[in-house]
């Protein structure tokens, strides 16, 4: 509630108040600048706010940690694919699937793993490495990532940028198909899937949230 | 499976030593405490972690028993072992609280700095620590009996083959997992749910705890121990060790680690600078083994 992020002089962040109903999709569309990274780092812990509180389902979640907030469900996927470099699909997958259990010396699930990958249609990939993936499939593997820990919320950072237009819609589809019942919040600069794909839309701007729309209405606000 | 065979590799190597005769049987003992150490360093490694304090563990891990011997009068191995597992695996909880705040170059420096501060108290606390004399190590008893020279070369590869056996789970546990998310991409690894710092502060005590292990059977071994266990140039050589293990694909890299850095500076201490002989041959031996690695 009533957010406030400050880098220097900037007010990345200044006042954003918003909830996210359970099952919905809310996109958050701006111009570059305009905060919505910001606010998603906020939300899943990676910054703290200057001012103002995050809860959820009831619980202030504003100062735990990164970690913790992912073990009660907030989860997110990265702007730019963050995928462990140099190893295979699979061992991206086992990493996921192990950070959540704590310092267990158990061995790895390996049914799990196959689950997290089956579930995106990874599995035929799982002995390449991750450089090798197309920027679609790099996508996908960072969602496939945030998703072992089954979030409540999956907050997805430009999930299309780096993907070739013919494929955004695709990409979208494929993942939302398989995140149904989680909630989500898209950072998202293409309007076209803003209107395809969310529920609600929240328009920022200079910090500040100025509208939350129906999809319908966000091309009419941009004129 | 074939991972599981190494403690086995290893008391079978130790068992051959005994037979050796008394040089490789002290060469032996040398070597599985030195790998201890080494083990310590590897695993930080893992995590990305660069150790330049981790000789503090393995001066710490001897000078506990020393201590124990100097003040109680008691030389009993149990007692000596639980002393060494615990000085140690409270500075492994110290240097662990340094980790979680601190990485890269600014981790290895402050680790080096800790283990400066111990090697300045061992120094100039001369009444208590002995000062740079340091202490005499007493040949220890089990249940009153002397274990003696092949008591000792049990007990090293014992504790060698146990680490080993340790190295092999935690290789294919969920942690070791972690630790290689750590290494390439911690903000990630964090992002998936993992508790970072608690990975880091549980597998820093459990190097130290190996590396003070370490540290108790060269003291035993030499019967002495002395502010160099804790100088960064012995931590240095300790990370060396752990980098050329983490080179080799066995689990018994580390006691193999050990193994070549002693023999090659055995070797070196017949020339003018034996440090640039050490240096040049290390290369040059892992030079060789990517070339043959890659090939």
């Amino acid at each position: 509630m009533s957010l406030r992020k400050s880098f220097g002089g900037v007010k990345a962040v200044d006042g954003v108040s918003m909830d996210v109903e359970e099952g919905e999709r809310l996109a958050v569309v701006g111009p570059n600048g305009s905060g919505k990274t910001t606010l998603i780092n906020l939300l899943s812990g990676l910054l703290k706010p200057d001012s103002g509180d995050i809860y959820f389902k009831g619980i202030r979640v504003t100062n735990k940690p990164l970690h913790a907030r992912v073990k009660l469900g907030i989860a997110r996927s990265f702007q730019l694919p963050s995928l462990y470099q140099g190893l295979t699909v699979r061992q991206n997958a086992a990493i996921a699937v192990s950070a959540l259990r704590g310092f267990s010396l158990r061995p790895v699930d390996e049914e799990d793993v196959r689950d997290a990958l089956e579930r995106f249609g990874l599995w035929e990939k799982r002995d390449l490495p991750v450089g090798s993936l197309s920027e679609g499939e790099k996508k996908i593997l960072d969602i496939a990532l945030a998703v072992v820990a089954r979030p409540k919320v999956l907050l997805l950072d430009e999930p299309t940028s780096s993907v070739a237009e013919e494929n955004k819609f695709e990409l979208m589809e494929f993942v939302v198909g398989r995140l149904k019942g989680v909630s989500l919040v898209i950072v998202e600069h293409d309007l076209d899937i803003v209107e395809a794909f969310a529920d609600r839309v929240a328009v920022m701007h200079s910090g500040r949230i100025t509208a939350v729309v129906p999809p319908g209405e966000v091309r009419r606000m941009a004129v | 499976m074939r991972g599981w065979l190494s403690p086995i590799a290893i008391i079978t190597a130790a068992t051959a030593a005994y037979f050796g005769g008394p040089f490789l049987r002290f060469a032996a003992v040398y070597i599985l405490g030195w790998s201890l150490a080494v083990f310590g360093a590897w695993l930080l490694l893992r995590y990305g972690l660069v150790n330049f304090g981790i000789g503090a563990s393995y001066a710490l891990g001897a000078y506990a028993a020393g201590l124990m011997y100097r003040y109680l009068h008691t030389a009993d191995l149990a007692v000596h072992l639980l002393a060494a597992v615990g000085a140690a695996g409270a500075w492994g909880a110290l240097n662990g609280a340094v980790g979680i705040k601190t990485r890269g170059i600014y981790y290895s420096l402050l680790s080096l700095s800790l283990s400066m501060v111990l090697y300045g108290v061992l120094v100039k606390f001369y009444t208590v620590t002995g000062g740079s004399d340091g202490l005499y190590m007493p040949d220890p008893r089990l249940l009153g009996v002397r274990i003696g020279t092949a008591g000792l070369l049990a007990l090293a590869a014992l504790l060698a083959a146990a680490w080993a056996a340790l190295g092999e789970v935690f290789g294919r546990s969920y942690a070791g997992h972690v630790a290689a998310g750590i290494k390439i991409n911690e903000l990630r690894t964090s992002a998936l749910g993992a508790d970072v710092g608690r990975h880091i502060l549980i597998s820093s005590v459990l190097a130290s705890i190996a590396a003070g292990l370490g540290g108790l059977i060269v003291g035993y071994s030499t019967s002495h121990v002395s502010p160099d266990f804790a100088y960064w140039v012995t931590s240095g050589k300790m990370v060396v060790g752990g980098l050329i293990a983490s080179f080799l694909p066995w689990t018994w890299g580390f006691v193999a680690s050990a193994a070549l850095y002693q023999a090659v500076e055995l070797y070196s201490l017949q020339f003018a600078y034996p440090e640039l002989v050490v240096g040049g041959l290390l290369l040059a031996i892992l030079a060789a083994w990517r070339l043959y690695y890659r090939r």
